[in-house]
């Protein structure tokens, strides 16, 4: 494998990463999800096909692979990216893992008991912010004060249980 | 078939092989070594991976006699990034199923039909969600309970937790009442 497949698809991560930085330290977007797919996915597409084009026909690529070396440069573009848009929610809300965590190690050496731990969370922090995603990212509806899953909720539930199933373990506790 | 396609065509089924390797071996783990952490399982099934898919790179790159000692090196770098950050990926995938509150949330919808907020929240509250996870990071050894107080351990998550803590303010998100 010819070297240049390998740096340009770090390259191409690396950009991306550099443009995601430089547009949420100006104004974080409406749609996050939407706005990652753009620069880490549909951009880099675009972007990779023109070249590509513009070898194939004009003679004239600025990578100058042929399409399969361009599938390779995207395979590895995309997998660093997948890593790190998987990453991104535990960037995104608070993870309480993560947060007692910190809090511990702050309280040290002392440490902390239970009810000082859980006084640093609320209702609000754990539950009603995960509420608000489900319903901001189409997975449940509410009517009525009632909550039930959209097609998309469904999907994914099936989606973890069939991958449960598949490992021979029970629910997740959450 | 070009070596080229072969790679890729091998690296694109890599999911399959660790989905395939996770299950056998957390069904080996679930019969005779209950006790041993899923999150153990899942590093040794993933490790493991390593070998069938290094062995299908190397007869890949090993019958390609044309290659350069540059061109394979750059094959191995190239295949060891793209199924460990496969792996990365997968791993939060199985994290999700199995600690996520979005998932348990929606698994309790499920399972009910229809639920309120309220409801959720006598079987899924503040405490349940603290409990789970107290228990879990006393289990991987990242905190350890002595007299009553909770306790720092092994630190991997921990730094784990000031880095997403930096990125964050780096790229711009607000601090989340003193928590991240």
């Amino acid at each position: 494998m010819s070297i240049t497949i390998l740096i340009s698809g770090a390259l191409i991560f690396i950009v991306s990463l550099c443009v995601h930085i430089l547009i949420w330290r100006r104004r974080h977007p409406k749609s996050h999800a939407v706005a990652l797919l753009l620069i880490f996915i549909i951009v880099p597409v675009i972007i990779g096909m023109a070249d590509w084009f513009a070898y194939r026909f004009l003679s004239k690529g600025f990578i100058s692979v042929s399409i399969f070396n361009w599938l390779l440069i995207l395979l590895l573009h995309f997998s660093l990216a997948a890593a790190y848009i998987l990453s991104y929610p535990a960037l995104q809300a608070v993870s309480p893992s993560l947060a007692m965590l910190l809090i511990i190690k702050s309280s040290m050496p002392h440490g902390l008991t239970y009810n000082e731990m859980r006084s640093s969370f609320t209702v609000d922090d754990l539950l009603d912010a995960r509420l608000d995603d489900l319903k901001g990212g189409s997975l449940a509806v509410e009517s009525e004060g009632w909550l039930r899953l959209t097609w998309r909720g469904l999907l994914l539930v099936k989606s973890m249980k069939l991958l449960r199933v598949l490992l021979g373990l029970p629910r997740g506790e959450g | 078939m070009d070596a080229s396609i072969k790679l890729f065509t091998a690296l694109i089924l890599s999911p399959i092989v660790m989905l395939g390797m996770h299950a056998i071996f957390s069904r080996l783990f679930l019969r005779y070594r209950p006790h041993t952490h899923r999150y153990i399982v899942f590093i040794i099934s993933v490790t493991i991976g390593h070998i069938p898919m290094g062995t299908a790179i190397w007869n890949i790159w090993f019958h390609n006699s044309s290659a350069t000692p540059l061109e394979a090196a750059s094959a191995w770098i190239y295949a060891l990034i793209v199924y460990n950050a496969m792996a990365y990926s997968y791993f939060h995938i199985f994290n999700m199923s199995e600690t996520a509150r979005r998932i348990r949330i929606l698994s309790e919808i499920d399972k009910a039909g229809r639920l309120k907020a309220s409801d959720i929240v006598s079987f899924y509250g503040v405490k349940n969600m603290l409990d789970a996870r107290i228990d879990r990071l006393i289990a991987i050894h990242q905190i350890k309970q002595h007299n009553g107080r909770y306790f720092l351990d092994q630190k991997l998550l921990y730094v784990i937790a000031r880095g997403i803590a930096g990125w964050r303010r780096f790229i711009g998100f607000p601090s989340s009442k003193g928590l991240l």
